[in-house]
């Protein structure tokens, strides 16, 4: 069973999330759909692999439901070296702190010892391409990566 | 859990009636949702408000696309509540009814003196902008919005006064890609704009605009950048930004003049356009304008008891939801949250029996509504056709009419294959 976190504030990240966990069903794989609002930071420690799917918001900040996860993790300083963990960042480049939301919380986890498999995915919002096309393509090329190095 | 599926009523189909369906949705998986508006085409500001060429921020119709498309939400299109079905008939049929009609009309300015057809609203020039069929602009001719001339003040400095400087500003051939309305674009613009001042009343560190706002207008590539009313003082990161890009860039094709601390006091017509005073820096100024815009919110103009007006309608089952609710606050993301909080509400209103179960639904008013109403296939077929109809630099040419919508809605379909949902 792979954990999907998500953080969104106009919903277009738990969207994403949704796509990919029906592409991963659609590969063989389980996963779980969990707002980082919801989280829990001891369960996430105890991970093999997880998903992490946020968006930029505002000035390059964190959406609402993504700030407290990322605070949690930060103040708790969890160690997270058992965890593999793939990236999913919801953008629009018309702003130049375009990725800004992904890229932080990537860069905590990878501070606290989790392992990134595979790009990080990119949506932008200004290229209209669907979300969903995005996202499944993304979810085809890491989920063979993940297979390959941790039980799923 | 009641055994009784809700039949749930919205009215209107912008951010915040759509994140209703999608919250109470997924509360209840087996309520009918019909949400109706009264244009034949859906998501409200999102299609009419967020800007031309602000495209990222319109995705979130791929998230409500889904509603109608897999979640079974019936879409009721040019139905308006008040005239082609009444309130009371609409509150009767639906165990629920969510009123997310928004504010239809701009704030109107509290400013001594006579502007005339010089003086025009924010949402009215975005709306007409975006193609909306019920343009609201002066014009020269029918369907022909006259210039705004070369000069033009913005009064008040939030995210829409940033897209009404930034519509106005920006090079022509940076409107690829966007889906602008060519034809009122080079209307307004046709005298070649070359001063926008904008006046907000606050110290920069409460304008409220977003600094990422600011930023994009300041980044435009023809501007030249000066601003007034703000000191060392007024330490924060937008008075960094700006005088920033005034060093960078003073002058350009365009001047971009941001006056904080700025109150406007009287409007009046001069021999050669406007006359506005200002009250700034302790004393009064003029300043000479060809138009003004007011950017100042919004609001419903209509008169209490308006059957149209989301206002007027209450009842033990009625909602309100976004700007209907909380005076037309926030962007997008701030009506998902109010969305939110409403069908929380509704969904724990039900389940302690405060409010009941058991009305028609759908059924009981469709008789009434049927041969009028275009669906979301039928909006489908606007859409197909807008997005056909445009050249290679436009996403989409939107038809500013609504009869012609009508049209393309429901061409190819007889009363008999005219579904629902």
């Amino acid at each position: 069973m792979t954990n999907i976190y998500f953080g969104t504030e106009s919903g277009n990240s738990e969207m994403a999330a949704d796509d990919i966990g029906a592409e991963m069903e659609q590969l063989d794989r389980a996963a779980r759909i969990i707002p980082m609002e919801s989280a829990d930071i001891a369960e996430l420690a105890q991970q093999e692999f997880v998903i992490l799917v946020t968006s930029t918001y505002g000035d390059g900040e964190l959406p609402e439901t993504t700030q407290p996860f990322y605070d949690a993790l930060k103040a708790r300083r969890p160690d997270l070296s058992n965890l593999r963990f793939a990236a999913f960042g919801l953008g629009d480049s018309t702003y130049e702190t375009y990725g800004n939301g992904i890229d932080t919380l990537s860069r905590l986890m990878i501070e606290l010892g989790a392992r990134q498999v595979g790009d990080t995915g990119r949506h932008d919002a200004a290229r209209n391409e669907p979300v969903a096309a995005v996202a499944k393509r993304w979810t085809q090329a890491i989920v063979p990566q993940v297979a390959d190095s941790v039980t799923v | 859990m009641p055994e009784t599926a809700a039949k749930v009523a919205i009215v209107g189909s912008g951010p915040s009636g759509c994140y209703s369906a999608q919250f109470l949705r997924k509360a209840w998986p087996k309520a009918e949702i019909t949400i109706f508006d009264s244009l034949p085409a859906p998501y409200g500001l999102v299609r009419y408000g967020v800007a031309a060429d602000h495209q990222g921020s319109k995705a979130v119709t791929d998230q409500f696309d889904r509603l109608f498309q897999r979640e079974s939400v019936g879409f009721a299109g040019n139905i308006t509540i008040g005239a082609d079905l009444d309130f009371q008939t609409l509150s009767r049929a639906f165990d629920v009814v969510v009123a997310a009609t928004g504010l239809p009309h701009d704030r109107p300015l509290e400013l001594d003196g006579d502007a005339g057809q010089c003086l025009i609203g924010a949402g009215a020039l975005l709306r007409a902008l975006n193609g909306h069929p019920d343009m609201d602009l002066p014009c020269v001719s029918e369907g022909n919005p006259r210039s705004l001339g070369s000069r033009i003040a913005i009064i008040g400095n939030g995210n829409v006064a940033m897209d009404a400087v930034r519509l106005l500003a920006k090079p022509l051939e940076l409107f690829a890609g966007s889906d602008i309305d060519d034809d009122c674009l080079r209307a307004v613009r046709a005298s070649g704009v070359r001063e926008i001042a904008v006046f907000g009343r606050s110290a920069i560190q409460s304008a409220k605009f977003d600094l990422s706002m600011f930023k994009e207008v300041m980044a435009l590539p023809n501007v030249g950048i000066c601003f007034s009313g703000a000191s060392d003082d007024d330490d924060c990161p937008a008075l960094a930004a700006v005088r920033d890009m005034a060093a960078q860039k003073p002058a350009g094709a365009v001047k971009l003049h941001f006056h904080f601390r700025a109150v406007p006091r009287a409007l009046r017509q001069a021999a050669k356009g406007l006359l506005l005073t200002v009250q700034q820096h302790s004393s009064l100024h003029e300043h000479a304008f060809d138009a003004v815009i007011a950017a100042t919110g919004f609001v419903d103009k209509r008169s209490a008891g308006h059957p149209c007006s989301g206002a007027s309608w209450s009842g033990r089952n009625v909602f309100r939801v976004g700007w209907l609710l909380n005076g037309g606050q926030g962007t997008v993301a701030a009506n998902r949250k109010s969305a939110k909080a409403v069908t929380d509400a509704i969904v724990a209103a039900v389940n302690n029996g405060d409010l009941p179960l058991g009305a028609p639904g759908f059924a009981a008013v469709a008789g009434q509504i049927q041969h009028h109403l275009v669906d979301f296939e039928g909006w489908r077929r606007i859409d197909a056709d807008e997005r056909a109809r445009c050249g290679p630099d436009r996403l989409r040419r939107k038809v500013p009419d609504k009869a012609a919508m009508i049209a393309v809605a429901l061409a190819g379909t007889t009363p008999a294959a005219k579904k629902t949902a």
